[in-house]
């Protein structure tokens, strides 16, 4: 029995899935931009109805944002200036 | 046809996305460095059938990701995919209200607070590789399914599978941190 994010929409069983459910199911596709647009506004229009789906919505995406914006590092710039002078040099 | 000449301006800005990926899968700013620069000579040397319109980030990632996989995972210990625990969804969000109670206001204005930059960076360096890397190219640098399965020779639906499990794995090593830091109980 699956469950989770890779239920499959064709299972008559996912389709008894209440709309929380199925939005929840759906959070990381939605997130991820994988959806397409029927299924896309149907979440949106879920999410503006349920403030609990909204709230792990959001929660979900500003955890996102914060591991994203600190799991980059900048590349030190004597890398940056010796790759751009190793191309200089190169024989094609 | 793609012009080497062009390369230089074309590319370089993508420079500081494929060091941190090279550095979040080397994990050492030695190999990083050589991972990088081989990447882009490869990349220069190979412009010139390189086709324009396609995805010049993403083929240079793949390049990145083709190169790491030849050259430096053999040296690497590999976690199986099977190291990974069966954690539930939604781990750290199920866990919001155990934060609220602890630290008494919306916990989830305090996200920012409850773990490191450096807690960040290891809680995904500790990811078993093929997970690692779809986290990173999908939340970091915000590729598509589509094209974390053209950088890393898998199909999507592997792509997607690795997502799931790495990012709940992830997410309930960032809660193990700020559990570290004494803001809640360790369950």
């Amino acid at each position: 029995m699956t469950s989770g994010p890779f239920m499959d929409d064709s299972n008559p069983l996912s389709r008894e899935a209440s709309d929380c459910e199925r939005a929840l199911d759906r959070l990381y596709r939605f997130l991820d931009d994988y959806l397409d647009e029927s299924r896309k506004a149907a979440i949106k229009s879920h999410l503006d109805s349920c403030g609990h789906c909204l709230e792990a919505f959001s929660f979900e995406a500003e955890l996102r944002m914060v591991i994203a914006r600190r799991a980059v590092t900048p590349v030190p710039e004597d890398l940056r200036n010796r790759i751009a002078e190793q191309l200089r040099q190169v024989d094609l | 046809m793609a012009d080497q000449e062009t390369f230089v301006e074309d590319a370089m800005e993508f420079m500081d996305g494929l060091y941190s990926a090279a550095l979040r899968m080397t994990r050492n700013a030695a190999d990083a460095e050589d991972l990088v620069q081989e990447t882009y000579l490869k990349a220069y040397r190979a412009y010139g059938s390189f086709s324009e319109g396609t995805n010049l980030r993403a083929w240079l990632y793949r390049i990145l990701t083709n190169t790491y996989i030849n050259r430096y995972r053999a040296k690497q210990r590999r976690p199986q995919e099977s190291d990974l625990d069966e954690i539930e969804d939604f781990y750290l969000y199920h866990r919001v209200n155990d934060l609220e109670k602890v630290v008494g206001r919306s916990a989830e204005d305090e996200l920012f607070d409850w773990f490191t930059d450096d807690q960040v960076v290891a809680a995904m360096e500790n990811l078993p590789e093929n997970f690692r890397m779809a986290v990173y190219l999908a939340d970091v640098e915000g590729f598509s399914y589509k094209e974390i399965a053209e950088i890393t020779g898998v199909p999507i639906g592997t792509v997607m599978s690795r997502l799931h499990r790495g990012r709940k794995a992830l997410h309930k090593a960032l809660y193990d941190y700020a559990a570290g830091l004494g803001l809640v109980e360790a369950h």
